[in-house]
Order: C-alpha cells, then sequence, then structure tokens
C-alpha cells in the first residue's frame, strides 16, 4: 500500500444507491471508478443522476448504500464537503459558491485565511496565494477584482482555483459549459487540459456529447441511475453514447414546420428597467412577437432576461417604455388581468414559482381558473369540475401519478414540469412565455413539451422562448434576438441558417449589430 | 409508487403522534413518582380521575371548548402560511365582546346569545386587522406585531370592563351578572353546547379551507407564496382576510367561553387559551377536523390535572410538561425521519435487488 502504483483506479465507488426522502431512487448499484491523470466523463440525461452520484461524492448527500474507495483505500466518512477536500476531492457546482461582495483574493483563501498576527486576515498574502495558483496553473484572473463584476467563465476560473489551492487531486466539474459561451468553452478546455498534463484528474459531468469527444479519455453512461458502461471515447460513436444514454435512437429534432406569423400580439416598445440597487439592468429595448411564430431570446444567464419575462408578465413593473399585449398597455395591470389577457407563463424554477408543493396536483392544475365559470361559483370551488380537468390533463399530458388527489411534490422534476406546462397550455394562451421550458426534464418529457409548445404555434400562439440550452433556441425558434448587458446586440428575423458559434459570438458581446439591423420596422 | 408513499408518510405521521404522546405521558408519570408523597394517589387522579363520575367526565368537553376554538383560528392562520400569535388577545377581546351585548341588552333567550357571540366574533376579527394590515401593507412580521398585540387587546379590555360592565355592587372587578337570556344552556355537567357550536366550526373550517374560493387560495399562498402571485391571486387579500377569519374564531372561542363557562366575566390577565391553540393546531397538523380530537384529548389532560390538583399534593402546572414535551416531539423533524426513509426506500423495493446482486 505504500507504493504509489498499489492501486488502479484513484478513485472507486462500489454499489452505490441513493434514495431521496420522496421515494425517487436517484442512484441504483452505481460502480464507478476513475484512473489517476485522466478526463473521465460522467454522463446521462438531466435527472438521470449524474449529480447525486458526485454530491455523494462530495459530502452533500449521504449514501444509503455502497463504499468509496480512493487510493486504493475505503474511506467512509466523507460527511461534508470539508471531509471530500480533505481526501483531495474538489467540486465546481453548476450554481457557482461564490461571494459576490468580496475579492477573487478573498474568496480564493475563504475558510484558509492567511493570519496576520492570528487574528487578522492577512489581504497581502492572500494576493500573493491567489497570484502564486493562478500563474502555476496559468489562469488568468485579476486578485482585486470585486467577484460581482466577473464575468461567469471568469467566476468559473475563479471556482477552479479555490478548489486547486485546497490541494485537491480530483477535479469534480459539473456541467461547467452549461453557462458557457463557445468560444468560453474552448479556453476551459485548454485549461483542463492543462491541468491533466500536471498530473490532476477531472471528472467532466456533461451530456453533450461532442464536448465529451473532444475532451476526455474515457466515459461512464448512467441511465435512470444504473450505469450502462464504461467506454474509451475514441472507441464509441457519439451515436452510441446518445443511444445509451436515452435507451433508444433519439433524434432531439423537432418537428416544426414552417411558421406563418400573423398579427403581433406583443410589443416592447423602448423598455427600460433599473432595479432597486440602482443598476440599469434593461437599455432601450424593442421588440414584436406575432401569433404563430416562436420568437427565441438567446442570451448568457444574467443579462437581462429574467428581468425582462417578469415584467411582461406583470411580476415585475418597469420604469418607461411600453409593453403592450393585445393593443393594452399592461403597466398597470394586476398578474390576473395580464393572464385574463390571454397570457400564460412556464416559469423559470419551477418549485419557486411554478407549484405549490404541499398541494395536490389538482390544486396546482386550477391555480389560473379556480375563479372562472365552471371550476367554482360565488363561494365555493367545484371539485368534481376540477378532477374532471385535472385528470384529462395528466392523461393528456402523460404526467406520472396515482391520482389527481397526490401531493405535487412527490412528483419527479420532469413530472412537476409537465404539469406546469400543462396547466400553462391548456388555458388557451395567446402569448406563451416559456422560460426554460425544459431545464432538468428528460428526454422524453423534452421531446414531448418542445412538440407541445410548436403545435401551441401552429394554433395561432406566440411564443416567447428563453433558454440557456442553445440547441433548444436554435432548434424552436423561428426568429432570435440576442441579449447582452440589458439590451438586445442582434435580431434574426429568420434564424433557420443561424450556427451555434455565430450565436456565441454575439452573447459574449464580441459582436452587436447597429440600431437598424435590429429593427423590427420593415 | 405515490400511493405507497402516502401510506408510510400517514403510518409515520400517525406513529408520531401516538409516541409523542406517550413519551410525554411517561415523563409526567416520571415526573409525579418523583415529586409526590402518595404517587398511585396522584396518577390514578390523573388518568382516571376524568372517568369517576358524570361531573367529571363533563369536565372534558367543558375544557376542550375554548381550545378547539383557538386551534381552529391557529389552523386558518397556519395554513397561510402565518404565524400569528394574536389569538390570545382576540379570545380575550371576543369575551369582552360578549359581554357587552350580554350585559347591556336585553333581548328574547337565544337570540340574545347569538347577538352576544356574533359581537364576540367581530371583536376578534378587529383583533386581527392591525397585524394583518401592517404585514400585507408595510410587511411587518405579523408574529411579533400580534404577540404585542395581546398586551394592548388584553389591557383595553381591562379598561372596558372597568369604565363601562363592572358590576360596582362586588368589590371584585368583574362585570354584572349575565342574564339568563344571553347564557350557553349546558348540556350535561359543565359541558355546554359551546362545544357543539366548536365542532360545527371545525366542520364548517374544514370546508372552508378545502372546497371554498378563499380556501383555496388560503392553501396555494400558505404553500408558496410566490408562486400563488404567479398565478394571479392577491396574496395581500389572502394574508388580511386569514387573519381577520382567524381571530374572528378565536374571538367567538372567547365569548362561547365566558356565556358557557362564568357567571360574569371575571378573566384578569391573559386565559394562555390562545398559546394552547397553537398546541392543539400543531398535534392536529393544521387539520381542522382533527382539532376535534386533539383538543378533546387536551381536556382530557387538563381535566385530570385539575382532578389531580385538587386531590393530591401534585400542582396543576405538571400540564405545562406535557404540552411542552409535546410540541418539541411533533415540531421535530428529524424525529423518527431515519425510520421514514427506512421505510421508503423498503417500498422504493430496492434493498432486496441491491443485496441479491
Amino acid at each position: 500500500m505504500t507504493e504509489e502504483n498499489a492501486y488502479e483506479n484513484i478513485l472507486e465507488m462500489r454499489n452505490i444507491t441513493k434514495i431521496y426522502p420522496n421515494g425517487f431512487m436517484a442512484n441504483k448499484n452505481i460502480n464507478f471508478s476513475v484512473r489517476k491523470g485522466e478526463i473521465h466523463a460522467l454522463s446521462g440525461e438531466n435527472g438521470a443522476g449524474k449529480t447525486t452520484l458526485m454530491k455523494m461524492l462530495f459530502g452533500l448527500e449521504k449514501i444509503d448504500q455502497g463504499e468509496v474507495y480512493i487510493k486504493g483505500e475505503k474511506v467512509d466518512n466523507i460527511n461534508s464537503p470539508m471531509d471530500a477536500i480533505k481526501h483531495g476531492i474538489g467540486m465546481v457546482h453548476q450554481h457557482f459558491m461564490l461571494v459576490d461582495k468580496l475579492t477573487v483574493a478573498e474568496n480564493i483563501v475563504l475558510g484558509i485565511e492567511p493570519r496576520k498576527f492570528g487574528v487578522f486576515t492577512d489581504l497581502k498574502k492572500a494576493v500573493k496565494m491567489t497570484q502564486e495558483v493562478a500563474q502555476k496553473y496559468n489562469l488568468n484572473i485579476d486578485p482585486y477584482e470585486k467577484v460581482g463584476n466577473l464575468s461567469v467563465g471568469s467566476k468559473q476560473k475563479l471556482e477552479i482555483l479555490k478548489a486547486l489551492i485546497r490541494g485537491v487531486e480530483i477535479l469534480v466539474l459539473d456541467e461547467p459549459t452549461a453557462v458557457l459561451t463557445p468560444q468560453e468553452t474552448d479556453e476551459l478546455f485548454k485549461e483542463l487540459i492543462e491541468f491533466k498534463k500536471q498530473g490532476h484528474t477531472i471528472i467532466f459531468i456533461s451530456h453533450k456529447l461532442r464536448e465529451v469527444k473532444e475532451l476526455c479519455d474515457r466515459i461512464t453512461i448512467i441511465r435512470a441511475g444504473q450505469v450502462m458502461g464504461v467506454y474509451n471515447v475514441d472507441e464509441v460513436s457519439e451515436q452510441d453514447i446518445s443511444r445509451l444514454m436515452v435507451g433508444r435512437d433519439v433524434i432531439l429534432k423537432t418537428e416544426k414546420g414552417p411558421a406563418h406569423p400573423k398579427d403581433v400580439v406583443l410589443e416592447v416598445d423602448s423598455l427600460n428597467y433599473t432595479n432597486s440597487e440602482g443598476v440599469k439592468i434593461l437599455n432601450g429595448i424593442n421588440f414584436e412577437l406575432r401569433a404563430g411564430q416562436i420568437m427565441g431570446i438567446a442570451g448568457v444567464e444574467g443579462n437581462g432576461q429574467s428581468e425582462l419575462i417578469e415584467i411582461i408578465t406583470g411580476v415585475t413593473k418597469y420604469n418607461y417604455g411600453k409593453v403592450i399585449l393585445h393593443n393594452q398597455e399592461i403597466k398597470n395591470k394586476s398578474i390576473r388581468q395580464i393572464r385574463d389577457l390571454g397570457m400564460s407563463h412556464i416559469p423559470q424554477d419551477r418549485m419557486k414559482r411554478g407549484i405549490a408543493a404541499n398541494c395536490s396536483i389538482a390544486d396546482n392544475i386550477v391555480s389560473d381558473r379556480y375563479q372562472k365559470k365552471g371550476f367554482s361559483g360565488k363561494f365555493f370551488i367545484h371539485p368534481q369540475k376540477i378532477a374532471e380537468v385535472s385528470d384529462k390533463l395528466i392523461q393528456d399530458f402523460k404526467i406520472f401519478c396515482s391520482s389527481a388527489l397526490q401531493p405535487i411534490g412527490s412528483l419527479s422534476g420532469g413530472n412537476i414540469q409537465k404539469v406546469v406546462v400543462a396547466r400553462e397550455l391548456s388555458s388557451n394562451p395567446s402569448v406563451i412565455v416559456a422560460d426554460q421550458p425544459t431545464r432538468g426534464v428528460d428526454v422524453g418529457a423534452t421531446e414531448f413539451i418542445r412538440a407541445e409548445l410548436v403545435s401551441m404555434r401552429d394554433a395561432g400562439a406566440g411564443v416567447l422562448l428563453i433558454s440557456a440550452d442553445l440547441n433548444e433556441i436554435l432548434e424552436l425558434s423561428d426568429s432570435i434576438i440576442v441579449m447582452f448587458e440589458g439590451e438586445i446586440v442582434a435580431y434574426f428575423p429568420d434564424s433557420s441558417t443561424l450556427t451555434e458559434e455565430e450565436l456565441g459570438l454575439y452573447m459574449l458581446g464580441l459582436k452587436k449589430m447597429n440600431a437598424e439591423q435590429v429593427s423590427f420596422q420593415v | 409508487m405515490g400511493d405507497k408513499l402516502r401510506k408510510v408518510n400517514l403510518l409515520v405521521d400517525l406513529t408520531k403522534v401516538l409516541l409523542t404522546i406517550f413519551i410525554s405521558l411517561v415523563c409526567v408519570t416520571l415526573l409525579i413518582l418523583l415529586v409526590s408523597k402518595d404517587p398511585m394517589k396522584a396518577i390514578s387522579a390523573f388518568y382516571l380521575g376524568p372517568f369517576t363520575t358524570l361531573r367529571r367526565f363533563s369536565q372534558i368537553f367543558q375544557l376542550a371548548t375554548p381550545i378547539m376554538f383557538t386551534g381552529l383560528a391557529v389552523t386558518i392562520m397556519l395554513k397561510a402560511g402565518l404565524f400569528n400569535m394574536g389569538s390570545e388577545g382576540a379570545f380575550f377581546f371576543g369575551g369582552i365582546g360578549a359581554t357587552c351585548i350580554a350585559v347591556n341588552m336585553s333581548m328574547a333567550p337565544g337570540i340574545h346569545t347569538i347577538a352576544a357571540l356574533l359581537a364576540a366574533a367581530v371583536f376578534g376579527g378587529l383583533v386581527g386587522i392591525i397585524p394583518a394590515f401592517l404585514r400585507a401593507k408595510y410587511d411587518i412580521n405579523e408574529l411579533v406585531v400580534s404577540i404585542m398585540m395581546n398586551y394592548v387587546m388584553i389591557s383595553i379590555s381591562m379598561f372596558i370592563l372597568n369604565y363601562y360592565l363592572r358590576d360596582m355592587s362586588v368589590s371584585a372587578r368583574i362585570s354584572k351578572p349575565f342574564p339568563e337570556s344571553a347564557v350557553i344552556p349546558r348540556i350535561f355537567g359543565t359541558a355546554h353546547f359551546g362545544f357543539v357550536i366548536a365542532v360545527v366550526v371545525a366542520i364548517f373550517v374544514y370546508v372552508f379551507l378545502y372546497r371554498s374560493k378563499l380556501g383555496y387560495e388560503i392553501r396555494i399562498s400558505g404553500s408558496n407564496g410566490l408562486f400563488a402571485s404567479y398565478s394571479g391571486i392577491k396574496t395581500l387579500k389572502v394574508i388580511v382576510l386569514s387573519q381577520v377569519i382567524g381571530c374572528a374564531i378565536a374571538g367567538l372561542g372567547g365569548g362561547v367561553e365566558v356565556l358557557g363557562s362564568y357567571k360574569a366575566f371575571s378573566w384578569e390577565g391573559a386565559t394562555g387559551y390562545g398559546f394552547d391553540g397553537m398546541v392543539v393546531a400543531i398535534i392536529a397538523r393544521q387539520n381542522p377536523l382533527f382539532a376535534i380530537l386533539a383538543a378533546l384529548f387536551m381536556g382530557y389532560l387538563r381535566a385530570g390535572a385539575d382532578i389531580m390538583n385538587r386531590t393530591s399534593d401534585v400542582a396543576l402546572e405538571v400540564i405545562s410538561v406535557v404540552q411542552a414535551i409535546m410540541i418539541v416531539l411533533v415540531a421535530a423533524e428529524a424525529f423518527l425521519s431515519k425510520w421514514r426513509h427506512k421505510l421508503t426506500v423498503k417500498k422504493a423495493g430496492i434493498t432486496k435487488e441491491a443485496s441479491a446482486s
């Protein structure tokens, strides 16, 4: 055991099983092993159990059954990220764990601060430590910059540095490219290959096959909580991987005929919004959405898309400019009045804004219409009518549940999203705001939801689609606008020939159209 | 899967309540053994006392009545996601409201009672308006305001009692006696028809929460306020109305209590029923129908403790020990959670497969 090569795998997870309190079995008897110095891909559909497995490794979730071996030795005391780091395991999460108000150097040394006189944080030393580690790994970052001012790509760099400075040997990256533009992704890959050269081991969680092919040595594929196989990446094709991940040949190509745009249903005219902290979020936004059209809004998260959606749906009030829905300005209308005009909204975060988890599926389905005729009288609701409608939607949208009275919180993420989509698409809307409609949803449900959106378009609704998934935006949209720093920097009336790379240049702010090009005036 | 899971949750919840009751009773028994010179006598008075005579038995219902009202009041507000502790003040103020009508007006029997109880509900509802308004308008935490309001409401009540309702012919600070026409008639022993009213209100609250539009809005807003507003529900309205209705029920409880159990308004300070309502609502797991059972159980414990207090050397305060233990155990999410997880794992049907492979 004292010899360096006494173990074949630097990390081994044996027979791992994890069941969540709601009864969902996220991992079933998983065996996962990683060799020293490789980049190992962990792939599977959303909800397949990749993140769960890594969370257990990192001490964020308890292992129900199974064992973990690091460098050939059994480890059974990983109860917190601190324990994991002690064992040389670091993780970069999809959502960054950084303190925006502190500088880069302060974030780096958080928890391991160099001390002055035993009490004060030695900031000079912190800066020096940051520069040293950044130099060692050839990462370019300013130690004095406030983290809140960093781009997403730099924040990710910082997260990686945070792990490296703690002496981490195994680095877990959870879908690191999800928030990056193609250009930032290229840079990340160069860095990762550099780490590999320096002897680090990397676990790369991703379901983007092209990236796996480009970067990784081996791949473990997980489907529905079970391992489907471990392969050398250059010995399997993208099609093979895809089939193993999904269990059938899926073509994530949504059937879609040409659009037939009609009248303008939603018009946004020189919209400006400054938030309560005085930060200008939206600056002169202009666009039109027509009936029978899917308009995609592309952009790196945090460039004003969320705020724009909240304003259009009436959650946030705007400062100046106009939002006109069916020829009526919505500024002084309540959310219900806006919904009654035909607006429907699939919110980004379903657990926070899309459902009431303790209430039944039926209760959640009628939340936008319980007050309408048929569903209730002056004081009382009509349970029979509600049951009828919920049962029908459960059937139509293939929601997997035991009955409409089951608490919605006990369903899987994909089924919860189907309930939200069922509600929002069944109210006969003329404008649908779909914010990340397929995030964290399995392939089957994704296909289904996308097809539903297209059929709503064909039936004459205008769809505003916001997605971090470039593939989804390109696949579904008829026209695309790109947002960068609160402005529309590009408008493609016909997006059928647009590529991800081209879109990426605009999303990053490297390219920008002039006012005339983004104008909707014909 | 969903069905199995529901059964697991029901089983665990039920076991949790029963185990909670059991543990707290064991603790009380041990406590009695420790402090009493004649523990067997005290223990038998506590557990069996309420069943020895009809009069003692009737006490269970009498004592369950006020806490059922406050329990239901708390239930409605908790369902709306609000921690309003104002049912104490509302209960007290409701008692004064009922007294005002009872002693200052003369009406036909029955009608007099109903008028007095309506006044009690209105007075109670008034108490709910202030924290509700402050929360809805300025987002001021209702917990703090409602607790402070309790002292204010009790003082205002004492003022009204002193200057408008007081019986000057006696030295104690009590109201003029209630006329026969306003008193709530007895069923048997000391149990009065207020108990029946409480049960009717419990059923009303159930129907209200699960069958009415406003009840629906309350449940959705309480489960997820952000989602409710995204759906177009006016959450401010829900915040105000749920507290007004909740406090009105507490106020009605105060009216029922004074007209059913007293000859005149004679409270001198907080009754404690408001906080007991919290216990009832929590033990009943916010279900209005379970609140009936929870209140009866609490009534039984109180009747027993009262008898033990009178016939042995153990004081009434023992009951607070039971209550405290029960609250801690019922509120403790982690209590039995391992067992719940184990059952869930088992129901998911994997242990077998995993060990087989």
